[in-house]
């Protein structure tokens, strides 16, 4: 198994922590952005951005909703992007297996 | 191991990367077992010791019973107060379905509490004696936490929780097995258990931590 076959949206540090975040959740469950944000302590406008790359690849879903006056952005990991990330780790034990 | 472009990849650094994010993560949206089991470990031993003392020595016992009544109460609602808020502060800033399945499983025990406390005045209020209220009590409140702690063990597939709730259930009948007032040294013995508990999840976690069943449903 070549590493070329590694999801090259989850394979970036950043996104990678991110997922590994939003998977500890249980399914259905999400975050809002600064609980996100202080967990993997990034900026918010680099957060921001790799939480788009994830969007765009359905990994993660984005709600904006009110919480008394204030909209708060909550984040949570797909079923395609859970899927996705037991993937990744089981390609990164099939290479480990694989390791002399 | 090299990607496409020529950077070495190391797998096990990865996984062992994922790993420690994933465990501090669960750490930081968790309650701290170990503050909670040692808050209300060291809660019942207070209570229960104070309440003995309203009793014992037979004959002449050393506190007057409100003073130990009122220092039990005090006792248990600084517990519940504390991991009320302390729990609360950890789920800050998360939702979902997990919220509501905790919403309801606290508001049972809630309620648990409320039914076991009205049966004991309703047995009392019937002629059951201080003794045999003891009794009740002790069991009662063992007999709530028991049951529901380890059907919330199999909720979340946590065996910390499965040990504690057998715990309480043990203490619980061994309480019965001794009478009344010398069954409440079952709830302080019961407390040490729970601080023990505490100091083995900090010291030893692979021993009293991890999943009930291994691959269940839901996480620990």
């Amino acid at each position: 198994m070549g590493m070329q076959e590694l999801d090259p949206v989850i394979h970036a540090q950043a996104r990678l922590r991110t997922i590994t975040v939003l998977d500890a959740l249980r399914a259905g469950d999400s975050m809002s952005f600064p609980k996100l944000q202080g967990l993997l302590g990034m900026t918010s406008g680099n957060l921001a951005t790799h939480l788009r790359k994830l969007e765009d690849s359905q990994y993660v879903s984005v709600e904006k909703i009110l919480e008394g006056r204030s909209p708060v952005t909550y984040i949570a990991l797909t079923s395609k992007g859970r899927a996705a990330f037991e993937n990744y780790k089981q390609q990164l034990r099939a290479l480990l297996a694989t390791t002399p | 191991m090299d990607n496409k472009n020529g950077h070495e990849v190391d797998p096990a650094r990865i996984l062992q990367g994922i790993e420690v994010d994933a465990r501090q993560t669960r750490e930081a949206l968790s309650p701290d077992q170990r503050l909670l089991f040692s808050l209300w470990g060291t809660g019942w031993v207070i209570a229960f010791l104070a309440i003995f003392f309203t009793f014992a020595p037979l004959g002449a016992p050393l506190l007057p019973r409100l003073l130990g009544v009122g220092i039990a109460v005090i006792a248990f609602v600084l517990a519940i107060v504390f991991s009320a808020v302390h729990s609360a502060k950890r789920a800050v800033g998360t939702k979902g379905p997990s919220m509501v399945e905790g919403a309801i499983y606290g508001n049972t025990f809630t309620l648990g509490m409320i039914f076991a406390g009205l049966l004991g005045w309703r047995l009392h209020a019937s002629g059951l004696d201080a003794m045999g209220l003891l009794a009740f009590s002790l069991a009662a409140l063992c007999l709530v936490v028991g049951v529901l702690v380890v059907a919330g063990s199999l909720i979340w597939n946590d065996r910390t929780q499965l040990i504690f709730g057998a715990w309480i259930l043990l203490v619980g009948l061994i309480s019965l097995a001794v009478p009344a007032p010398y069954n409440l040294l079952a709830g302080v013995l019961g407390g040490l258990g729970l601080i023990a508990l505490g100091l083995l999840h900090g010291a030893r976690p692979a021993l009293v931590s991890g999943e009930v069943v291994r691959g269940g449903h839901a996480r620990a």
